[in-house]
């Protein structure tokens, strides 16, 4: 699958992708997603839903399943997700704003 | 509120939005639902369970036709129109009667007793006798937003919720300005409860569309 170019990818965007590949082979649950990065999941998940629609984000189920308890969407990037990733890290480090870096931090 | 109230309230919104999510991110609607449980804490899970259904609602316009949101559009556009009209005319009558009466412009609650203007009088003149300055300018100033607001969802300009919301605040600030003031007639009292009702209910619920159409714009833009 051809990788999209990204022109102008959103900030919200540019810090899911930078928490996703700071352990890149690690399944990341929602909440957790939402804690790094300080998204809501209103802004979250329209965003998951883009990048896995894109083939840039793979999803799974939670594998330990426990009685009465439902199980978590878990999530990670795909190979073509993992290579946009760094590709914005090398290109936008520069570029992007105070809060933003802080926020990445 | 009990906690357990704001849990159940939580799974509700997250069932809400999973059940109205397109068929085809049916498995993201199963996500949202068991994220919310698994969340220990109440009010986490209800603004998690809020932003889901925000999530919702913005992935089920996606996938709306152009012709249901062009239509959508219109209707918006008109009823906004419609609004900012009538809001503008409120504000010019409202400084032509002050005008007529020099000296009431800048009083709060001034003007003259509304019982001296006679029955025949619609009831809202005195409200506009009795209006200061401040609620002429709030006045105005919605109704150009309003007119601002029309403008940029017809021709599909960006930033219209923003705008909107703008002119809403203004609206709204009128409102409490207008029940503050020591009104000479009750049916005027009754009557600005009523109209003020309708915009809390009314136009939100518009702004609240297009708060989700320019989302929509802005994903599409960011996507690309």
């Amino acid at each position: 699958m051809a990788m999209p170019r990204p022109m102008n990818i959103s900030l919200q965007t540019r810090l899911l992708l930078a928490a996703l590949i700071e352990a890149p082979q690690r399944w990341r649950y929602g909440y957790e997603l939402s804690r790094v990065t300080g998204l809501k999941s209103g802004t979250l998940y329209p965003l998951l839903i883009r990048l896995s629609d894109q083939g840039l984000l793979e999803a799974s189920w939670e594998d330990d399943v426990v009685p009465g308890r439902p199980r978590r969407h878990l999530y990670r990037l795909t190979a073509n997700g993992r290579a946009l990733a760094r590709q914005q890290a090398r290109e936008k480090s520069g570029r992007v704003t105070f809060g933003a870096k802080e926020k990445l931090a | 509120v009990s906690t357990s109230r704001i849990r159940k309230i939580a799974q509700a919104l997250a069932l809400h939005a999973a059940r109205t999510l397109p068929p085809s991110h049916a498995a993201w609607g199963e996500a949202m639902v068991g994220e919310v449980e698994r969340l220990g804490d109440d009010w986490a899970a209800l603004d998690w369970a809020i932003g889901c259904a925000m999530a919702a609602y913005y992935q089920r316009t996606g996938t709306m036709t152009n012709t249901w949101t062009t239509s959508l559009r219109w209707i918006g556009a008109a009823l906004l129109g419609v609004h900012a009209a009538g809001t503008l005319l409120v504000a010019n009558l409202a400084l032509v009667l002050n005008l007529q009466s020099p000296g009431t412009l800048f009083a709060p609650g001034g003007g003259p007793d509304a019982s001296a203007l006679g029955q025949a009088y619609p009831a809202f003149l005195p409200q506009l006798l009795s209006a200061p300055i401040a609620a002429i300018t709030l006045w105005a100033g919605a109704g150009v937003l309003y007119l601002v607001a029309t403008y940029r969802l017809l021709y599909g300009r960006a930033g219209v919720a923003t705008v909107l919301a703008a002119a809403l605040a203004l609206d709204l600030l009128n409102v409490f300005v207008q029940r503050a003031l020591p009104f000479t007639s009750q049916t005027v009292y009754v009557g600005d409860w009523r109209i003020g009702t309708m915009i809390a209910l009314l136009l939100p619920a518009v702004g609240f569309y297009l708060l989700l159409l320019q989302r929509e714009q802005d994903g599409a833009e960011g996507a690309r």
